[in-house]
């Protein structure tokens, strides 16, 4: 509730006393200024009156017990170069830098002759009913029978208007440090330890609402927040101002899905994938290479989840856009450092993509028209209890390739298409279903006469059962397929069509329990069953010649459980302890070889092959992972973290080429392929400054991989029976350090980071790269500046910038010349023995939202922008070719100029 | 894929690379010859920027050995870092390896087994959008190597823009005595500059079926009269097929949009006394199968020709009372006498420049290879 005043402009002095009897006691931690407001009010018959422009990007934190109210604002205010001011009506104005004349005075003993204009007046943006659900007051428990002590409360905070869950709000109480953010379904569950207390919970993009609760015991309150309509200073880069400082978690980046649409992204298509690149410790070999690199693992290592489906390969078009429609993604989280123990199975790090749900009080949608892409989506409810939302996603980049004077382009061709869809039923209290499907496929062919296609498809059905306001659980069945194919008609003789398929059904089961306010436990079980075909090759057409061709199916399953354990042991310290303990079978039917004894395997030191029945279990993995999180906070505004894991991850990319390809397959472990095991040493400082309106953070790590795979030179990997004999056994190691400042409020938002960093590997067998000695790893860019900026100019017009500094990536060159069969060639220098240029991208983009009338039939917007503004070449990757006799060295660089884009997006 | 490429660019591009990486390789071409006489060429490498990318290297000793203990060890060379070992054809019953000792250094490949191949079935040529693919066929044959490299030579008979029928000489302008005298017929030769490899791995058979080896494109002079191809076709080691699969993907592909990594490029050849010294050379002790084929212009239907060379090249006349003057500039040749008066002696002579009559200024010879056969 909100005071606007127009205008005034006194510059005396004079500051009336105010009644000493007025006293007030407040409780403030990081607190915005209208929370300040709002608490003295209600304490208080005085009412405020300032500038929120003024004020918006102030934090209070203040403690005092029954003070004056002069005092309290004195003291709150003065350090702050406010003024304030009361008046005989009992309304306090509060200025910057200057005071208000709250009287006529007397001036040369006449009275003035000009008043300036002074015109005051409420503004309510909220509705009249919320505020009366504010100040109503919820008893919850029987009144007769009240218990004593602490009491859990729970329930869904939803959105007013769409009644789609809130994820990642925050609940807190007024006055007590422990607040709980509500998970992706909305659901939080909070120790409330007082009878009388004050339900704080605030998101982004929504106004902040409080609940007056009354607990006789525990039970269950359900919130509804409203939208934010115009909101000009508020916060869009990220929710939860301070909590950097107070969650145990490191090396959590937290990404709402506003920021994702306004960081600028090459064709204008909000890029999910492509803002995570702009975090500290996440690389890319290059621009539109599919994957990504977080502090020095491999493309492999990161667990890509939408709605709880692992996504194989989260890119489309080779990596020139990601796999989700950015309308139907609510959040991103990506843990770098510190990961949960019920996540496991890849080393590096976990992109959480939580989708939206579907509308609950009526039919809305959104979509887009870019210059390449267009997406719909649709949600709304099914009834009372069910609602559903569904989208889609294609290209229509042909036309593109048509219009190039080329034969090579005209005869190509590249399509994708993605849909997603979810229906959320919420049967009574206690039980809600989910069932969530996910679909893409991506299909590209060249003059050549060879064509690749990939798809992934995935489906999962969750039961979430609140058992009581303390216990809740997850029951998630799934299943994750990805499949990708090549089909080869350059060559009657040699036509061919090859296909790879993964498959995965997953059962988990998590719990949450929250044992008192400072206990939180969360332990379950997960399984999952891989079935993979490696390989299938069959000859297309009748002259063909190529020998149909399968390779054997692998199985294997994964199992764990795990516990994980948050303890508070005081406002300053608290500690996360987690265990994980896997067990992995590698199963039949299948034919295994076996090699000599420490001989190099080959086909040469093949002793004999053994097989394996249906269900046999081969080889079998277990060891136990840990996680530990420990925070020390040295004040509300600043702490240290450290942290520890370990992970396990069975299932291996195989790739030798230095950015991911559609056509790498996934191998699972087996007798001769190890797990890979990793484990990461993290140390963290986070300091808010300017009244937590910046957040700074200084994280180092220190990362070890075993049972890393690199190849063999010219070693083939697809269709290939014996992988084992074209490995080699590698380790690899990073370590670095990340600085971030990042500004959350005000009409300029955005981050800067810095990343300082090493990623190398090494071969440990017999045979080896560079002599066996460590070498700089594919992606291992040592300097990474970046920079996201996003400038309000007023409701409809926000400015977007992003800036990206790197060392380039190492590379292999050439060293020398040489003629040999008939040409000039050239001669290797060592694996990664020098580097590209370095790399410089700046893109800029234009929002303009249209009229802001809240009802109108549709919302529209327009992004407008230029990707690689500065049209730098960066070099992708270097190559010389021999050209009749002749080598010629080149740079290749694949958006080597300004690309401008247009989208015109619209929901309603 | 296409989309990036539309919007990528690629710009030469001249490393900087550090001093170390400097010192010359040693390079090892050519094979045991199982049939007799094997010849190497023995070169180095250079810098990139280097003026040359041939540096041979002379006045080395070579030997080849067998596992059986004999040695062949006399050899003739040129200043060109060409060795020609004498030796006869060898027993393919057992392995070979080659000894060389230059700079101080000793080095020694690994031992290797002779591989006969299978005959050469057929070569053929398809006409395509954009030249003639000429395509390799084998016989099957239950050969233990299943994979095969090629290599070829090229042969062409070609023409000069126009046929010089007369010469100029001692004052006088008379016909020339064909062939001892042609100058406007010539032949030109060149060896394969890329590597062709090819494998039955993954086929039913060890039958190369229509392996393409080589490329006319339209407007070749190659096929402007008869045109002669000599393959070579070796079965070869799977460890020589990964040395010439992975030195052709280096050099002729590496940099693609996914980065193919440039692949270390193992030979079986290193030095005595320092293993880790690059080596850069694959030796194969090999039985070759050969054949030769002839295509002729008319076996192509229509071939267009059309060469950069003779642009310009005019068809000019002169009265014959002027042609001593002008012909005594041996740039200015006769090509033959015009009669404009019926009846009568010739009245002028048809000449034009050495560079649009002389094919031998493109670099041909008149000599009439030893194996040429015309139609």
């Amino acid at each position: 509730m909100n005071k606007t005043c127009f205008f005034w402009l006194i510059i005396f002095v004079s500051l009336k006393g105010m009644a000493q009897n007025d006293r007030v006691s407040l409780n403030l931690a990081s607190a915005r200024f209208s929370d300040m407001v709002r608490s003295l009010e209600s304490q208080t018959p005085y009412k405020f009156y300032y500038l929120p422009a003024d004020t918006d990007s102030l934090l209070i934190s203040y403690s005092g017990t029954n003070k004056a109210l002069s005092e309290v604002l004195s003291e709150i205010l003065h350090p702050l170069n406010f003024r304030f001011a009361t008046d005989p009506r009992k309304k306090i104005y509060i200025t910057r830098d200057a005071f208000i004349l709250t009287e006529f005075r007397d001036i040369h003993g006449s009275k003035p002759t000009a008043i300036p204009d002074v015109v005051i007046r409420d503004f309510l943006e909220a509705q009249p009913e919320d505020i009366s659900i504010e100040n109503k007051v919820f008893e919850i428990g029987n009144k007769d029978r009240p218990v004593k002590g602490e009491k859990t409360l729970s329930g869904y905070i939803r959105s007013k208007n769409t009644g789609a869950p809130v994820s990642s709000a925050t609940v807190s109480l007024v006055g007590r440090s422990a607040a709980v953010q509500t998970d992706q379904h909305g659901y939080y569950s909070l120790i409330v330890p007082e009878e009388r207390s004050v339900l704080v919970v605030s998101s982004v993009g929504l106004r902040e609402t409080r609940r007056q609760l009354v607990m006789y015991g525990s039970g269950r309150l359900d919130i509804e927040m409203t939208d934010q309509v115009f909101s000009l200073n508020e916060v869009v880069v990220a929710g939860e101002r301070g909590n950097q400082v107070k969650r145990i978690q490191m090396g959590l980046e937290k990404l709402n899905i506003k920021t994702i649409k306004q960081t600028p992204a090459v064709f204008g298509e909000a890029d999910v994938i492509s803002v995570i690149l702009t975090l500290p410790g996440v690389q890319t070999v290059g621009e539109a290479a599919n994957g990504f690199n977080v502090r020095g693992g491999a493309t492999d290592q990161n667990l890509v989840l939408f709605n709880d489906a692992t996504i194989f390969n989260p890119s489309h078009f080779f990596g020139l856009f990601s796999s989700f429609n950015p309308d139907a993604v609510n959040q991103v989280e990506l843990y770098k450092s510190s990961i949960p123990a019920r996540f496991g199975g890849r080393l590096s790090s976990v992109l959480d993509v939580a989708g939206k749900e579907g509308n609950r009080n009526k039919l809305s949608g959104a979509g887009g028209i870019g210059l390449l892409t267009g997406r719909v989506s649709l949600d709304g409810p099914i009834g009372k209890k069910t609602q559903f939302l569904a989208g889609a996603r294609s290209t229509y980049s042909d036309w593109l390739l048509k219009v190039i004077p080329d034969d090579a382009y005209r005869n190509s061709s590249a399509s994708f298409y993605d849909i997603n869809g979810q229906i959320s039923h919420y049967l009574n209290e206690k039980d809600a279903f989910y069932l969530t499907g996910y679909a893409s496929r991506d299909r590209f062919s060249f003059e050549n006469g060879i064509t690749y296609g990939y798809r992934n498809a995935n489906v999962n059905g969750k039961w979430k059962r609140i058992f009581n306001g303390n216990v809740h659980s997850i029951l998630t069945l799934g299943h994750d397929e990805y499949g990708f194919n090549v089909a080869d008609r350059n060559n009657a003789a040699n036509a061919f069509d090859m296909q790879y398929f993964i498959g995965q059904s997953f059962l988990k089961a998590d719990v949450y329990h929250q044992l008192h306010e400072r206990h939180k436990l969360n332990y379950g079980l997960q399984t999952t069953l891989y079935a993979i075909q490696p390989g299938k090759r069959l000859p297309a057409g009748e002259e063909s010649i190529v020998t149909p061709q399968s390779l054997q199916n692998e199985q294997a399953l994964e199992s764990a459980l795990y516990v994980s354990d948050t303890y508070t042991l005081s406002d300053r310290f608290s500690v996360d302890a987690g265990i994980r303990y896997v067990m992995y079978q590698y199963l039949g039917p299948r034919s295994v070889n076996r090699y000599s004894d420490g001989l190099p395997k080959s086909p040469e030191t093949l002793e004999e092959t053994l097989h394996y029945g249906s269900g046999k279990n081969i080889k079998t993995y277990t060891g136990p992972e840990f996680r530990l999180g420990l925070r020390y906070a040295f004040s509300n505004q600043s702490s240290v973290k450290l942290g520890y894991n370990s992970l396990h991850q069975f299932i291996h990319m195989l790739s030798n080429t230095t950015a991911a390809t559609p056509t790498d397959s996934w191998k699972l472990s087996d007798p001769h392929i190890k797990p890979q095991f990793g484990d990461q040493l993290s140390l963290g400082y986070y300091r808010n400054m300017a009244s937590s309106k910046v957040e700074t953070s200084v994280e180092v790590y220190y990362k070890r991989i075993h049972h890393y795979l690199d190849y063999k030179s010219g070693a083939v990997l697809l269709m290939n029976e014996t992988i084992e004999t074209d490995v080699l056994g590698t380790e690899a190691r990073a370590y670095g350090v990340e600085l971030m400042a990042k500004k959350t409020t005000g009409k300029l938002n955005g981050w800067i980071s810095y990343t300082l960093s090493k990623a190398q590997q090494r071969t440990t067998g017999a045979e080896t790269i560079n002599n066996g000695r460590y070498y700089n790893s594919n992606f291992d860019k040592p300097h990474n500046l970046t920079m996201v900026g996003n400038y309000r100019f007023s409701h409809r017009y926000s400015f977007s910038m992003n800036t990206t500094y790197s060392t380039g990536r190492p590379i292999t060159l050439p060293i020398a010349k040489y003629e040999f069969a008939g040409s000039e060639r050239v001669f290797y220098s060592e694996r990664n023995k020098y580097r590209v240029p370095d790399f410089f991208r700046m893109d800029l983009s234009l929002n303009i939202e249209g009229n802001h009338k809240i009802k109108k039939l549709a919302h529209s917007s327009w992004t407008v922008g230029v990707y690689n503004v500065t049209g730098r070449k960066n070099p992708f990757s270097i190559y010389y070719v021999s050209e009749a006799g002749k080598i010629k060295g080149y740079k290749l660089s694949v958006f080597g100029h300004q690309i401008p884009f247009l989208t015109y997006n619209f929901r309603f | 894929m296409g989309a990036m490429l539309l919007f990528s660019c690629e710009e030469l591009y001249t490393p900087v690379y550090e001093q170390e990486d400097a010192s010359p390789i040693l390079i090892i071409e050519g094979y045991i010859d199982m049939s007799g006489n094997s010849r190497f060429k023995l070169s180095q490498t250079v810098p990139l920027n280097a003026e040359e990318s041939r540096v041979p290297v002379a006045n080395a000793t070579l030997a080849v050995e067998s596992e059986t203990g004999q040695a062949y060890a006399s050899f003739t060379s040129t200043a060109g870092g060409q060795y020609t070992l004498s030796h006869p054809a060898l027993p393919m019953t057992t392995r070979y390896r080659v000894r060389i000792k230059t700079r101080g250094n000793e080095y020694l490949s690994d031992w290797v087994t002779p591989y006969a191949t299978s005959e050469i079935s057929g070569i053929d040529h398809q006409r395509t959008d954009t030249g003639v693919d000429i395509l390799v066929s084998t016989v099957n044959r239950n050969d233990n190597s299943r994979y095969y490299r090629w290599e070829f030579e090229e042969t062409w008979k070609f023409s000069a823009r126009f046929f010089s029928a007369m010469v100029f000489e001692r004052g006088e302008v008379r016909f020339r005595k064909q062939p001892e005298e042609n100058i406007s017929v010539c032949f030109r030769q060149e060896k394969s500059s890329d590597i062709v490899i090819g494998t039955t791995d993954n086929l039913s058979d060890n039958t190369i079926s229509r392996q393409k080896i080589q490329f006319i494109p339209n407007l070749s002079d190659k096929l402007m009269n008869r045109y002669s191809i000599l393959v070579k076709q070796f079965s070869i080691s799977k460890e020589a097929w990964l040395f010439w699969s992975i030195l052709k993907k280096n050099s002729e592909s590496v940099g693609d949009i996914f980065g193919s990594m440039p692949s270390e490029l193992k030979g079986n050849v290193h030095n005595t006394t320092n293993p880790r010294e690059p080596v850069i050379a694959m030796i194969e002790a090999s039985w070759p199968a050969q054949k030769r084929v002839y295509i002729s212009n008319n076996d192509m239907g229509s071939w267009a020709v059309s060469i950069p060379f003779y642009s310009g090249c005019e068809y000019m006349e002169v009265p014959v009372g002027e042609a001593a003057s002008l012909f005594s500039n041996p740039a200015v040749i006769p090509l033959s006498d015009i009669y404009k008066v019926p009846d009568a002696p010739p009245t002028h002579y048809s000449y034009t420049t050495s560079r649009c009559t002389d094919c031998t200024l493109r670099g041909g010879y008149l000599n009439v290879p030893d194996f040429w056969t015309d139609l």
